[in-house]
């Protein structure tokens, strides 16, 4: 190997240390017995693992946030694939300003989101704290949908319909097994990207909660500003295992280098 | 100028996994030669090719340039020019640029660059389209800034990846010509990959036909086409009525060999020969008459079977016997025999117009 | 039987052919009808609704406006309190894209080319860089406060490597925001490049090397000007993100480290300056704004350059 490539690898290490280590030391100070955050930990323990059922709300804001994520998911994942389709077959006008706009929320800051629906709310007195959070999260989470269906769309020839349909399919038929397995891969990916968006906002949610019901990253903000113990680390260990685990999924479905973009 | 271009392979052998790419190949190119090197896809010639570019690492065998051994010099450093089957412009660069890209990389004055990019510009007549951006070229044109770039740093070996396989037919034929004309007025020794083998009787020299990894043959077009020595190479350049029998008479400057119940002469053949062998006639070299002459050696009878008319030539595809069909070309002129489908005729042919060869592809 | 009129695009259907279903021209552009309606109610009317407030005068406490003023903007625009905040954010945006693209454009290449001879490398490095994104951004940013601590990781490590005697304070400063922000957003600068690193074809590399061109002169001439659409991507993606964050800064950089987005916040909840709030948060989606269109400008056009020679 050249020196050149040795360097490169090198590097390319280093900056993989630089990724993982923040997550690998939150992950070591949830294990830690002392009540500082402690890396590495000098003693094992699972006591901070064991303190969460004492963390209050804890779980109504877990369950709260997978609620909210579901619903935005799926309405992110209709409201995108038929956008998607209208953008691709229909003779839409405007078709580049419309794409742009649909896309837009993932451009702007969640918090100018998060305000302008609050003022909106307000204004014409809308109070259900859980319905204009859900909506709230659709409008962020629908653009992740646009884009990855929207790709998949475009890589699909249509011809390949008429074809089924020379072979004798009928319209339903073809719509199924020829063209939904092909843009399978841009529903799934829309759908994890929608779901961790929506599980893991904070800046759209901050306004649109109210104190009774606070979504699971509102929760452990709050506990971090009043009990600064590694029980912290604790959730943050277990978000990150059922991210890997979403992951694990994705990549099953969908195949992990096309969810990234590369390959 | 000394001696510029003359190459030499010996033992070239390239492996991808169970493949071998190429199987031991020699290769002497002279100063000035154009050698074309033909065959099907999957031969070996294009990874050939970029062995000698160095964009292929040899597992075994020598690459010597002009005395020196390249064999391990990165492709950098090896003083010549490529010319791709995608061409290969650089998008995001003018032609002028993309020309100049090869002079600026060895660090020429700016004033010498812009004097070499415009001669290179008119030998290939496209002064006009310096400032202009590849994208904006129409195929044949990007095919000869491309050639322009290659030759502009005067490299001692030009090399050529199938350059004309994109172009329609009769730009093609115009291009083969002109860069023809080229190598030859500048002299510089140029290997030239293609499948098409009425692309490598045109411009080249000499012709090496390849096939699984090495060379079967090499030599001038008309080696190639009139003597060829394989069953390869008969089958693969040109069309060809093939039988197989054995060698029965040495002698007369000639051979008498026998198939089934007929025999016929050969010219002059190739003395390791003996035994089973392969015995060919090219239509062309074939006279249809509708009964035998007296004083014809090589005869066959048959029946014509299918007549297809290509306007300046005929093709006869004629039933003779034992379940084979001889092909045979007709110049078409007003005293050409052009018999109908069905009718009865005599196929002729003189020894020397005869192809003996080993019988299976070597 | 669809009878509509052949449109030039590719991927339009060929007329009174095979029925397709949904797909037919006409019924197709109708499903744009509800995604529309739900984004224009939910997104672009209550943005709207933010443009007017910032052009009224609350009363403090109150929640209907008393009068139209510019003079939200002028202050936000003129005032130096609010313009060092302003600069703090784009220096702290610009210096953490500058980060990512240096340390995250040798990653991209070697993500993008790793993937011919050795696919396992390749695969590695997609997982180290694409999982973070999924972890989300509060854990990350809360992974920083824990780094950057005085008794952290970070210190304790320089400390080790002799680089400093004493701990630095990284908490609520710029430079550890910096260092979080990138952190954060890095995958969001190696995913787009890598991308347009893989589609270059190797042939203008190849082409290069026969004109005698050595590797450093084909990366800066050949491989760097091909992959600016990329950079150019990863650069305003990365930008936008920084100065719009507000989980980041509020937990690593505090309340002492004054960024737009936290002084937006800060003027909803707590002051109830509502219209100055507003203001600002245009403001920020102006700045935002800008930046994409110049990169779609000038860089998505000559994307089209660059992809694989006819």
């Amino acid at each position: 190997m050249s020196a050149r490539r040795a360097i490169l690898y090198a590097f390319c290490a280093a900056v993989a240390v630089f990724i993982l280590a923040p997550i690998v030391v939150v992950i070591g100070t949830s294990f830690s017995a002392s009540p500082i955050y402690e890396f590495p930990p000098e003693k094992l323990s699972l006591r901070w693992y064991d303190n969460l059922k004492e963390v209050p709300g804890l779980w109504s804001a877990f369950v709260l946030s997978v609620e909210v994520a579901v619903l935005s998911t799926i309405a992110a994942v209709v409201l995108g694939t038929t956008a998607a389709f209208a953008l691709v077959r229909g003779n839409v006008p405007l078709r580049e300003p419309l794409t742009l706009f649909l896309i837009s929320p993932l451009m702007l800051p969640g918090i100018i989101i998060g305000i302008a629906l609050l003022m909106a709310y307000r204004s014409i007195g809308f109070d259900s704290a859980f319905w204009g959070l859900v909506c709230g999260h659709i409008v962020i989470t629908t653009p992740y949908a646009v884009r990855t269906v929207l790709a998949s769309l475009q890589l699909f020839q249509f011809s390949q319909l008429e074809a089924a349909a020379t072979l004798g399919a009928r319209p339903g038929v073809a719509f199924m097994k020829v063209l939904v397995p092909q843009i399978m891969p841009g529903i799934v990916a829309g759908a994890l990207f929608a779901f961790v968006t929506s599980f893991d906002n904070y800046a759209v949610t901050m306004f649109l909660v109210d104190a009774r019901s606070l979504t699971l990253p509102i929760r452990i903000i709050n506990y971090t500003e009043t009990s600064p113990d590694p029980t912290v680390s604790a959730i943050a260990t277990l978000l990150f295992l059922i991210s890997v685990a979403a992951l694990y999924v994705g990549d099953r479905m969908v195949g992990l280098k096309k969810l990234s973009g590369v390959d | 100028m000394a001696a510029m271009g003359h190459l030499s392979v010996s033992g070239a052998v390239k492996t991808y996994g169970a493949l071998r790419a190429l199987d031991g190949v020699d290769l002497e190119v002279r100063e000035g030669e154009f050698v074309s090197l033909l065959g099907p896809s999957g031969c070996g010639k294009t990874t050939l090719l970029r062995a000698l570019a160095g964009l292929v690492r040899l597992d075994a065998g020598r690459v010597v340039l002009d005395g020196r051994d390249i064999t391990r010099l990165p492709t950098y450093q090896r003083r010549i020019g490529f010319v791709f089957q995608n061409y290969a412009l650089f998008p995001h660069m003018t032609v002028g640029e993309n020309i100049a890209f090869g002079l600026k990389v060895r660090g020429l004055a700016q004033k010498n660059i812009e004097r070499a990019v415009g001669e290179a510009l008119e030998t290939v007549r496209l002064p006009q389209l310096r400032d202009r951006m590849p994208a904006a070229l129409s195929g044949g044109q990007q095919q000869r800034v491309s050639v322009a770039r290659a030759l502009v740093t005067e490299p001692r070996l030009l090399l050529l990846d199938e350059p004309f396989s994109a172009l329609d037919r009769q730009l093609r034929e115009q291009m083969q010509l002109e860069l023809r004309d080229l190598t030859r007025r500048l002299r510089i020794t140029s290997i030239f990959v293609t499948h098409d083998q009425d692309e490598a009787l045109v411009m080249s020299d000499r012709v090496a036909v390849m096939n699984a990894g090495g060379i079967d043959q090499i030599g001038t077009p008309g080696e190639i086409y009139e003597r060829p020595m394989s069953k390869f190479v008969l089958d693969f350049v040109g069309l060809s009525n093939y039988m197989e029998g054995r060698i029965v008479e040495r002698g007369n400057g000639g051979c008498l060999v026998q198939v089934g119940a007929g025999r016929y002469r050969a010219g002059v053949t190739e003395a390791g020969l003996d035994g089973p062998v392969g015995y060919a006639v090219r239509p062309e070299k074939i006279t249809l008459r509708p009964a035998a002459s007296p004083d014809s050696p090589n005869r066959i009878a048959g029946k014509v079977r299918d007549v297809v008319y290509l306007g300046g030539i005929t093709h006869f595809h004629v039933d003779v016997g034992f379940e084979r069909r001889f092909l045979a070309h007709v110049v078409n002129r007003i005293e050409s025999y052009c018999p109908p489908v069905g009718a009865d005729v005599v196929l002729e042919w003189r020894p020397e117009d005869a192809i003996v060869l080993q019988p299976n592809a070597s | 039987m669809n009878e509509a009129a052949v449109p030039a695009r590719s991927a339009q259907p060929s007329p009174g052919r095979v029925s397709t279903f949904l797909l037919d021209i006409r019924p197709a552009a109708w499903l744009l009808a509800l995604p529309l309606l739900f984004m224009i109610a939910f997104l672009a009317l209550p943005l709207s609704t933010l443009v007017w407030a910032s052009l009224h005068i609350y009363e403090p406490g109150s929640t209907v406006p008393s009068g139209f003023s510019l003079r939200y903007y002028v202050s936000v625009l003129t005032d130096s309190h609010y313009l060092t905040i302003i600069g703090t954010s784009l220096r702290v945006a610009a210096a953490a894209t500058v980060v990512c693209l240096v340390i995250g454009y040798p990653v991209a290449y070697l993500m993008a080319v790793a993937g011919r001879e050795r696919p396992w490398l390749q695969m590695l490095l997609v997982v180290v860089v694409f999982t973070p994104l999924f972890v989300g951004v509060v854990v990350r940013a809360f992974a920083w406060t824990v780094m950057l601590r005085s008794d952290g990781v970070v210190n304790n490590l320089l400390i080790w490597l002799g680089l400093i005697s004493a701990p630095l304070r990284l908490l609520f400063t710029e430079t550890g925001l910096v260092i979080a922000l990138a952190h954060v957003f890095l995958p969001l600068m190696i995913l787009p490049i890598a991308s347009v690193i893989q589609k270059i074809d190797p042939s203008f590399d190849e082409a290069a090397q026969t004109l005698g061109a050595p590797p450093f002169t084909r990366v800066l001439h050949v491989l760097l000007p091909l992959s600016l659409p990329g950079v150019s991507a990863g650069c305003a993606i990365v930008f936008c993100m920084s100065i719009s964050a507000y989980v980041i800064p509020t937990l690593v950089a505090g309340g002492r480290l004054l960024v737009i987005p936290v002084v937006i916040a800060k003027d909803f909840m707590v002051t109830m300056n509502w219209s100055a709030g507003a203001a600002m948060a245009v403001v920020l989606v102006v700045l935002t704004s800008l930046v994409v269109a110049l990169n779609t400008l000038f860089f998505e056009r000559r994307a089209r350059l660059m992809t694989r020679p006819a």
